[in-house]
């Protein structure tokens, strides 16, 4: 049976699979950056395997997400500012649509990248 | 309503772009038929997202941290025309935007018009379209035959509507020629080429897949299919004096030539190309992978044709070319080079 802290690890595991599928890494890639194998990714994934301190931060960085999101699934960084000024562009659009771009705005700020060429 | 000034803007920028991005030496030097329009974010760092979408097509995230945003779920020419548009929004300095078509009408918002003209001026300019024409001796006459603007669409990565549109608007013909043209359904076109998919109890979903026809004149480019299309070629025809064509089959990934022992139709408004004459003539031949190719890692494969006397195989062929296949993937999530520049910014040392 599952205890309150299994269930925790669970989740936690399942987003960052989740993160990790979004931006179209490999567990190859992750496993890379975290210095360990890729079965141990794919049992980290599972919740199988503990998430070291240390790995959560990089993934975090990796993932463009607070740590405390992966371990709670609450975000206090995500102010609403970020995607208020995407209002008018968002208006009329479907709810998945509108969670996309707005997902993919919040993707963009958090990982900070330097602007192209204009 | 977008000015005169504004559009013209926006054909230059495309045209600066197409140069700088380093498209123009691509396809000058190295061979390519189109301009890569992910190859062109890649250049300039601009993040590129594929996403199954719902009803949006695309959408341009502006401000300090830009990014583009596309609807996976959508055919090849669209996923490319849609990347080229919201290129447009980011070229153009446009702020913001979600887009649910592209190619909008006269009265859309005068942006959403320059990032349609930017859009059709980097996958599809003048210089572009005479120069595939040129190579596969296209007249401007045979520029108004559907099969001919399908077959040129596929060059170019756009789709045949879109192809029928920029036609126009090039004045190849009038008004309403491209509505007839932008009428005419792709699939049919894809039918009239491969008549005996439809007997083998293949419906229409089997036309998801483009149908390249290929002749001598495709010698000269890289072609950027993408896994599962299929690919004709017509070949010039000695077969009473002894000589076949066959594929060069020392190669690992190989791939088998089989004459299309069938006529195909020829009809007005299809256009098809002569069916198959023996005797004289060329031969139209289907040419198979004879292994499935993998859809998810890019490949690029040799197509050498082989034109000689089955018994003196040895000997030298009476002709002989190659063409290369290019095939393009797109995988969803992040485009690569932006992958690449996360995963070294966390990397260990």
């Amino acid at each position: 049976m599952a205890s309150g802290i299994d269930q925790a690890r669970l989740d936690m595991a399942a987003r960052l699979k989740e993160a990790r599928e979004y931006l179209g890494l490999s567990q190859e890639d992750v496993a890379r950056v975290l210095v360990i194998s890729r079965p141990a990714v794919s049992l980290m994934e599972a919740g199988e395997r503990r998430v070291e301190a240390m790995e959560l931060e990089k993934l975090a960085r990796l993932y463009g997400q607070s740590q405390e999101y992966f371990t709670s699934g609450r975000d206090s960084s995500v102010d609403g500012e970020s995607v208020g000024h995407l209002q008018r562009a968002l208006k009329g659009l479907s709810a998945k649509d509108l969670s996309e771009v707005a997902r993919f705005a919040q993707f963009l700020k958090s990982s900070g990248r330097k602007q192209g060429e204009r | 309503m977008a000015s005169r000034r504004s559009l013209m803007d926006a054909v230059t920028r495309a045209g600066e772009i197409i140069r700088t991005s380093g498209m123009l030496d691509r396809i000058k030097n190295d061979g390519y038929a189109r301009v890569d329009p992910f190859l062109v974010a890649a250049r300039f760092d601009l993040p590129v997202m594929l996403r199954p979408l719902d009803k949006l097509l695309g959408a341009y995230v502006g401000g300090d941290a830009p990014g583009v945003l596309i609807n996976s779920a959508r055919p090849p020419g669209q996923v490319h025309m849609t990347c080229a548009h919201e290129l447009g929004h980011h070229f153009l300095g446009h702020p913001t935007t979600t887009d649910e078509e592209v190619a909008y009408e006269r009265e859309a918002q005068s942006i959403e018009q320059e990032a349609d003209t930017f859009a059709y001026h980097l996958l599809a300019p003048r210089q572009l379209i005479a120069r595939i024409a040129k190579g596969k001796r296209w007249s401007a006459s045979d520029l108004s035959v559907p099969m001919v603007i399908y077959q040129l669409s596929l060059r170019l990565g756009v789709s045949y509507r879109a192809m029928v549109w920029t036609l126009r608007s090039q004045e190849i013909f009038d008004y309403s020629t491209a509505a007839d043209l932008a009428a005419v359904a792709p699939a049919r076109l894809k039918r009239a080429l491969l008549p005996s998919v439809r007997a083998e109890g293949d419906d229409d979903s089997a036309f998801t897949k483009d149908v390249w026809l290929l002749d001598k004149a495709d010698a000269q480019f890289i072609l950027e299919p993408r896994a599962g299309d299929r690919f004709l070629i017509d070949l010039p025809n000695h077969l009473s004096s002894g000589y076949e064509w066959t594929v060069d089959q020392a190669r690992e990934e190989g791939f088998t030539l089989e004459p299309l022992l069938e006529s195909t139709t020829p009809s007005s408004t299809v256009g098809s190309e002569e069916p198959f004459v023996a005797g004289g003539g060329s031969v139209r031949y289907t040419v198979k992978a004879s292994t499935p190719l993998a859809d998810d890692r890019p490949e690029s494969l040799p197509l050498d044709f082989i034109e000689t006397r089955p018994w003196q195989r040895a000997t030298a062929p009476r002709d002989r070319f190659e063409t290369v296949a290019q095939f393009e993937v797109l995988l969803q999530g992040l485009d690569d080079r932006t992958k690449q520049a996360m995963l070294a910014g966390v990397e260990p040392p």
